[in-house]
């Protein structure tokens, strides 16, 4: 449906200035910023996409996963039994079955996410990355986050674009597919918006800010964009396409200000796990030790909170 | 009210001169354009150091060439800082383009064709001011980012009649509700009467399901009104309350003649992302501030459009006491830790001269008027303590401190002005006396805007102490005054040896 997309119009000054003023915001204290974290940890994509990823390192961090806020602190705040582990485990698809393994042998539940289709730039044949796919869901990962090419987006071939994300999604199978805009890296907001729609249009089940390895992540007037696309989308289709903003998210208050833009922008209903994930690696610490200080009165020592 | 304290006041007090929480700087020479429409005119540029040349029109210049005429006699302004020129209102064009001017503001509303000056995204020109009163009028064309148009709309604090393009309508309905609801000002009506004739007449009405606070009749929900004409009560009348009239019209042109016919229309904004349609449809429109896609963006040297919670009216009320909502800031309460090495060398110093060169800009720049009531508020703290003075010295100190604080900030608040007299940056003080440190000589310091960092011997540093509790938490910088206690000597050289911006040796020993 080139017709959506070919009349677009996006104020890059004016997303800018409500952008400004989102961070002017009350935000919420005390018991209802405790609650507002944990929401926010089970939103999130614990992730590790490094060069020198071992199955250690693997290891932990799906521990980590598993018990992402302290036992006595959850205790502390009656939500011991709820079941509070973050959303997924994001990893490389090399180490895609160590996560797997892991997570069997500790008896939990949480899905593998891999990344795939060439990440992070993207620059590959379309054959190697529908095969990197297909070998992402054969080791068992349950999500996959693809990236798109941002040769076909800059230069406005919106039909090729489609065509690509669409065999990606074929490809996928029964997983879930998260489609990575790589922003930072599409030029201007109206292209942002455009691919945001040309993904969804493609069967996207997700769409992410960026990599994390850009120069310039998930920002504000970026997330406001695509939340408008999203909800556009919805208006138009009835579909409800989940949001991931990850890269650059690394203290609880812009965990917790992501949260409120997404419950005004998209609503309550968005602001799930199955329609909301915080791409991040150590923003799960900042926010054990903001509630490690709701529990006690102060700040936790290194030694105290586990590492991921 | 506002009036009073702009004329009452000193020249170069900031209290009255400033808007939207930015400091007023100078610039020169400013026109002011005026149109028939009375009521009291604030000229906020001229607190602020500028000269102002006000053009009105024939009908309402005599109570302004009375104004000039005592503004010359009484002595309060010096000659050429108020001028008021009377003449038709065309002469605006060559007030805006005089290369002299350095900002125009347009107070009152349209009544001719003026020509309108733009401000939006980018301008180049004389800076504009806002308006004050009535209404703005929206205009949405069909290349406009209808996402960003809503939410400007409804973060807006004067909610304006708008009119829509026809493709724009059907999404612009789910967009307007968000934001903040607040109080309508005291003495108004709710607007019950105007939504309830236009729903008789066949409008569609959408009003926001948001949870009132408490407090009932004070509180409107933010109300759409679409499918109404510029005959119905909504539009010909100003009804307080967040009341938005849909219009939609079928081109620029006929935008632009809907948006002439609306009364009581002080500014404009045309949101259109093609740039020659706007420009062009904003050329058109007779109201003397248009906007270009963006809404409410106020320049602090022209009128002011009020928004109290922006302008720094509270400041210079506090001279007169705390409000009654406010407690004044509690001493007691523990700050950061204390530094604890009894004899801070060098590494110590180091640091306690970098965190305060980090934190001296930030305080350095502040107005007067702000430095001031940081020690308002510290005189307050500490005179609401009434514990045992430690270190053996005796109650007096307070009350000799207290009105110290009280008279260099009334000092710090007539002579603050965008100009800064006398910063220095980072002060060291060694103090080498045997006797306890004298705090009077770090509040000058403190009130031009520079930081102190103190070496005393550990006998004096009580009180010090408690002086930097009562200032941090009446809002000083934490690093902006720090109290080291040392007990050995040569402290000053070891304080120059940090390169701080000024240093004080008191006493022999230092």
């Amino acid at each position: 449906e080139l017709g959506w997309i070919s009349k677009v119009h996006v104020n890059r000054p004016a997303v800018v200035r409500h952008a400004e003023q989102i961070k002017k915001w009350k935000t919420v204290k005390g018991n209802w910023q405790a609650a507002w974290l944990l929401k926010a940890v089970t939103c999130i994509d614990l992730t590790t996409l490094s060069g020198d990823d071992t199955p250690s390192n693997v290891q932990r961090l799906c521990f980590k996963a598993k018990h992402p806020i302290r036992e006595d602190l959850l205790k502390a705040l009656d939500m011991r039994d709820k079941g509070i582990t973050v959303g997924a485990v994001c990893v490389y698809p090399a180490r895609v079955s160590d996560a797997v393994n892991t997570l069997k042998a500790a008896g939990c539940n949480i899905s593998v996410a891999s990344v795939a289709a060439g990440f992070p730039s993207g620059q590959t044949p379309l054959e190697t990355k529908l095969t990197e796919i297909r070998l992402a869901v054969e080791y068992g990962a349950r999500e996959i986050d693809i990236v798109i090419s941002r040769s076909l987006a800059l230069t406005g071939q919106w039909e090729s674009l489609y065509e690509e994300i669409r065999l990606c999604r074929a490809a996928c199978g029964e997983a879930h597919m998260k489609t990575i805009l790589a922003t930072g890296e599409l030029g201007s907001l109206a292209n942002v918006y455009k691919a945001s729609m040309i993904a969804m249009m493609a069967g996207s089940d997700f769409i992410k800010t960026s990599t994390g390895k850009e120069v310039e992540n998930a920002t504000f007037p970026v997330g406001i964009v695509m939340m408008r696309a999203i909800k556009e989308y919805y208006w138009q289709t009835g579909y409800k396409v989940g949001f991931k903003p990850a890269g650059g998210i690394r203290t609880a208050k812009e965990a917790i200000t992501w949260l409120m833009l997404v419950k005004e922008e998209l609503g309550v209903e968005w602001l799930k796990p199955e329609l909301f994930r915080l791409g991040a690696s150590s923003l799960l610490g900042d926010i054990e030790q903001q509630i490690f200080y709701h529990v006690t009165g102060s700040y936790a020592l290194q030694h105290e909170l586990a590492m991921a | 009210q506002l009036v009073t304290l702009g004329t009452a006041g000193n020249p170069g007090r900031e209290g009255g001169a400033r808007c939207g929480g930015l400091p007023s700087v100078p610039v020169g020479c400013f026109g002011v354009s005026r149109c028939p429409c009375g009521g009291p005119q604030p000229f906020w540029g001229v607190p602020a150091g500028n000269t102002a040349l006000v053009l009105s029109p024939p009908a309402t210049a005599p109570p302004l060439l009375l104004l000039g005429e005592l503004s010359r006699e009484g002595a309060a302004l010096p000659p050429g800082v108020l001028n008021v020129l009377v003449g038709p209102p065309g002469l605006c064009q060559a007030l805006r383009a005089h290369p002299e001017i350095a900002s125009v503001t347009f107070l009152g509303a349209p009544q001719e064709e003026l020509q309108a000056l733009v401000w939006g995204s980018p301008c180049r020109g004389p800076r504009l001011g806002g308006p004050r009163g009535g209404r703005v009028v929206v205009i949405v064309l069909d290349s406009a980012d209808l996402d960003s148009a809503a939410a400007a709309i409804a973060a807006t604090t004067a909610a304006p009649p708008a009119l829509v393009g026809l493709r724009a309508s059907r999404g612009a309905l789910g967009r307007f509700f968000g934001g903040e609801v607040g109080p309508l000002p005291p003495g108004t009506h709710l607007p019950d009467g105007v939504v309830q004739e236009a729903r008789e007449e066949g409008a569609q009405v959408f009003q926001a399901p948001l949870p009132l606070p408490e407090g009932g009749r004070r509180f409107y929900p933010p109300t759409l009104i679409s499918g109404v004409a510029p005959t119905s009560r909504c539009l010909r009348e100003l009804a307080p309350g967040p009341l938005l009239a849909l219009l939609p019209v079928r081109g620029p042109t006929e935008a632009v003649a809907v948006a002439s016919a609306l009364p009581h229309t002080t500014a404009a904004a045309v949101w259109a992302q093609d740039i020659t349609v706007a420009l062009d449809t904003a050329d058109r429109m007779p109201q003397g501030l248009v906007w270009l896609n963006s809404l409410d963006l106020l320049d602090p040297s022209g009128g002011c459009a009020g928004g109290p919670a922006d302008t720094d009216l509270d400041e210079a009320l506090r001279e007169f006491g705390c409000p009654p909502w406010e407690q004044p800031p509690k001493v007691d309460e523990p700050l950061s830790p204390l530094v604890t090495v009894d004899d801070p060398g060098d590494p110590e110093l180091a640091q306690a001269v970098a965190a305060a060169r980090g934190a001296a800009p930030g305080w350095g720049r502040l107005p007067g008027a702000s430095r001031a009531r940081v020690l308002r508020g510290a005189s307050a703290a500490l005179g609401g303590e009434h514990g045992t003075p430690k270190d053996g010295d005796n109650g007096d100190t307070d009350g000799n401190l207290q009105r110290a604080l009280l008279r260099w900030a009334a000092l710090v608040e007539r002579a603050g002005g965008a100009v800064q007299v006398g910063v220095v940056g980072v002060l060291g003080v060694a103090w080498g006396w045997p006797r306890p440190l004298a705090l009077q000589l770090l509040l000058p310091a403190l009130a031009l805007g520079n930081c102190v960092v103190v070496v005393a011997p550990s006998v004096g540093v009580g009180p010090a102490q408690r002086l930097r509790k009562a200032l941090v938490a009446a809002g000083l910088p934490g690093d902006a005054l720090t109290v080291l206690p040392r007990n050995s000597r040569g402290s000053g050289s070891l304080l120059a040896r940090q390169h701080p911006d000024g240093l004080w040796l008191c006493g022999g020993d230092a």
